[in-house]
């Protein structure tokens, strides 16, 4: 509740700044080109005598973007059962997407406000204040805080909850992480220890856990041993998704330092202390509420679960400590990108099945860029361990013990860039599913361009991407920036 | 092509404008020309490429502030363009690592940081270069990515520069010269200088002819070759008197089998500004303040 106040009073101050920063973007727009240097022979158009360049910045700043995706699923079953008419009605889908970003500098300070539409549905970006002074910066507010090295995705950046679905619509965009995320209020403190070192401290007082869909277009598949008290579990997990927590004990706290070295080399390091961003399912004992659901989550056969087993369904999300390295160096013409996470639970020895096991979890990536040629490889890699005695909630959200993902992305453009071919890959090795997306995007204006995109989801039968298979599509989308 | 911005390609575009400037500016005396201008008679080759090091007084800059415009035009006409803000300061010697009795030459004596301001999907697009590595701030990603440079053959995207061109040298040993002729260019009378490559090895261009003002000893003009073939041309169409420093205002690179060209303007420039070592910074990169 503390946080829905609060979050309406972002917003109203939000629609305030907003109000105001248009006025004031309307009355500086002949302004466009104040501090670019229009006349070069008179060179106190620079200001020779003008100390601050950088400092001096528009204080206020206007930007964002706007997309008009009109996506068909391709089903094939759907499309042979339905007209066309009745299919494009069913399968067919448009929303409105975008984000406005108000930024405001005075002297120190800094409010940064983006709120924008995602899938059509309204959201809160970002909305923060930021202060500045020597080599400290300080952050308060609605954040998306972005850890590691790598390119496509990250496995110990944990504060923010995660969409592990979103990746799907927004596959080939570089935003395509960012926009997986959920904003979170937190503070944050960053220290520049030095020219390209830094340490930062976030605490977010709330927890909100990643998004698990169990109903709808991108529902998991309830694990077998799940699967007769799968109508309580999909309850308990549909009611406990959207709300972050409040209680004391599902803050956060994460550390993060980062630096140089041998100028060739990014280190970083990393610890976070929250909470497993996927829930625990346990289950009382059968003989206090015995309705006929098994420790295990099973159901017993001949009995009839009841009312009274739906209280007897615990969710929880476990402590969670995360140690963690990440690397970034370069190696000629290519550049190549590590993380590392160890995922300490409190069942250190694997044998609570109402906790999860510990993890370990990294990525490996390479880019290489030719002309406008760009190649981007990264495999994602996660290991429970003490895999004989995981237990069926491990299998929430995996399959298997040990998972790998690979991505690739290539894109090249043409015509004087005006034309733009995407292409993507991700195999899932053990699940043996695969996605491929494919774009090809003509820029209309400077700042507008048109894309059709395609993404595919299929492979093996019995492979998650399978299962998800009718949400692949096809479609057109319509961007512009300004 | 707005995705590929986005993915962190054209911010190399940083490289050639530092790279440029650093490269063609004539950091000459104006005072000076005029003495120059009484000696252009009865110059031989070695003494004019003598007098072209001579003319680039790189070591006279400690730092620089620059504003510009990039145009992308394909041979329809079709213009694309981009707009960013430089800065470079010398890097102190006591802060590089080099050894003792080093001394850093060119770009790499620089350190640069490059802002984007146009088009919207680049704004607030920055990159770094120091101390021989290269960073790049996504504000899309949240993040600062290490990036590799690509080799000297390949192009930026959508541009007609590649990085060896940034790194070209005039006069590189292992070449031959010949001042040809004299030609009236832009309105400048010019020596024209023709190298040629005495022991090909990997060269990216094995003849060039370069159109030298005799009186600034500036390139005005330069026809890159490879095993006969005209593969580029550069020009230098406008110059100003900046500060006492005469520097190149707007340039020109045309790839001659495509007829693509890309123009720098440069709409804005100061010399030795006290520029904070902070803009050179993590923390700048990241946040945009100092």
């Amino acid at each position: 509740m503390p946080s829905r106040v609060l979050k309406l009073c972002i917003l109203l101050l939000s629609c305030l700044c907003l109000l105001w920063g248009t006025l004031l973007w309307a009355s500086e727009a002949s302004d466009e080109l104040a501090g670019f240097g229009e006349g070069f022979g008179d060179a106190a158009s620079f200001g020779d005598d003008d100390t601050s360049l950088a400092s001096k910045p528009r204080p206020l700043g206007f930007s964002g973007s706007l997309r008009v995706p009109l996506l068909l699923y391709i089903d094939a079953a759907g499309l042979r059962s339905q007209s066309a008419k009745d299919y494009l009605k069913t399968h067919g889908e448009a929303f409105l997407d975008g984000s406005l970003l108000t930024e405001l500098k005075l002297g120190a300070w800094n409010a940064h406000l983006q709120m924008g539409a995602l899938r059509g549905r309204f959201q809160l970006q970002e909305a923060k204040v930021q202060y500045s002074i020597g080599d400290f910066v300080f952050d308060l507010g609605y954040m998306k805080q972005v850890w590691g090295k790598a390119d496509t995705a990250h496995v110990f950046s944990l504060i923010n909850s995660y969409n592990p679905t979103e990746q799907y619509y927004s596959a080939l965009s570089p935003r395509s992480y960012v926009d997986s995320l959920k904003s979170e209020l937190m503070f944050r403190s960053s220290w520049y220890y030095n020219d390209m070192g830094q340490l930062q401290i976030v605490y977010a007082p709330f927890f909100t856990p990643d998004v698990l869909d169990v109903n709808g277009r991108w529902a998991y598949p309830l694990p077998e041993a799940y699967r007769f008290s799968a109508p309580f579990i999909k309850a308990a997990l549909a009611d406990a998704r959207p709300r972050p927590f409040s209680k004391g004990q599902y803050g956060q706290l994460g550390l993060y330092v980062t630096n140089t070295f041998l100028d060739s080399l990014d280190l970083g390091f990393a610890y976070y202390w929250g909470h497993f961003p996927t829930p625990s399912l346990s289950f009382a004992a059968p003989s206090t509420t015995t309705s006929g659901v098994t420790a295990a989550g099973g159901f017993v056969p001949g009995t009839t679960a009841s009312s009274a087993s739906k209280t007897m369904l615990e969710l929880s999300y476990d402590p969670l400590h995360v140690l963690a390295l990440d690397a970034g160096t370069t190696l000629g013409p290519v550049g190549i990108r590590a993380e590392f996470a160890y995922y300490l639970t409190p069942d250190f020895r694997g044998n609570n099945p109402a906790v999860h096991n510990n993890q370990i979890n990294y990525s490996l990536g390479l880019d290489w860029m030719r002309d406008s040629l760009m190649l981007l490889v990264e495999m994602q890699g996660s290991h429970v361990l003490n895999p004989s005695t995981m237990s069926a909630m491990e299998f929430l959200t995996r399959r298997h013990a040990t998972e790998h993902t690979i991505r690739a992305k290539l894109s090249n453009s043409f015509i004087n860039n005006q034309l733009t071919l995407s292409t993507q890959v991700q195999w899932h090795i053990q699940d043996r599913g695969v996605m491929l997306a494919l774009e090809l995007a003509y820029r209309l204006h400077e700042d507008m361009e048109l894309a059709w995109k395609t993404v595919y989801l299929g492979g093996h039968e019995s492979s998650l991407y399978a299962y998800w298979a009718q949400n692949s599509y096809t479609g057109l989308e319509l961007r512009c920036s300004f | 092509m707005r995705k590929h911005l986005c993915s962190s390609i054209q911010w190399i575009l940083a490289l050639i404008l530092f790279g440029f400037i650093v490269k063609y500016t004539g950091i000459m005396q104006a005072q000076e020309v005029g003495t120059q201008t009484l000696e252009r008679k009865a110059l031989s080759a070695s003494e004019l490429i003598l007098k072209m090091n001579e003319s680039s007084r790189w070591d006279q800059v400690e730092s620089t502030y620059a504003a510009v415009e990039v145009s992308l035009i394909d041979a329809a006409g079709n213009v694309g363009t981009l707009r960013l803000i430089q800065y470079g300061k010398r890097v102190d010697d006591k802060q590089s690592d080099g050894k003792q009795g080093d001394t850093i030459q060119g770009a790499d004596a620089f350190m640069s940081l490059v802002q984007f301001v146009a088009p919207a999907s680049l704004k607030n697009t920055r990159f770094l270069s120091r101390d021989g590595s290269q960073w790049v701030y996504l504000p899309a990603l949240k993040k600062v990515r290490r990036v590799a440079s690509a080799d000297k053959n390949s192009s930026f995207m959508g541009t007609d520069f590649s990085y060896g061109d940034m790194s070209f040298d005039y006069t590189p040993e292992g070449y031959g010269y010949d001042i040809l002729r004299e030609e009236l260019l832009f309105g400048d009378d010019c020596y024209v200088l023709e190298s040629r490559v005495i022991a090909p090895k990997d060269e990216q261009y094995d003849r060039t002819f370069t159109w030298v003002s005799k009186t600034s000893f500036l390139p005005r003009k330069t026809e890159f070759y490879k095993d006969g073939a005209h593969i580029k041309t550069l020009t230098i169409e406008d110059i100003k008197t900046v500060q006492g420093h005469l520097t190149p205002i707007k340039t020109r690179m045309k790839t001659e089998a495509t007829g693509h060209q890309t123009i720098l303007s440069i709409k804005g420039f100061v010399y030795n500004k006290e520029l904070p070592a902070a803009l050179f910074s993590k923390k700048y990169l990241q946040t945009g303040a100092l």
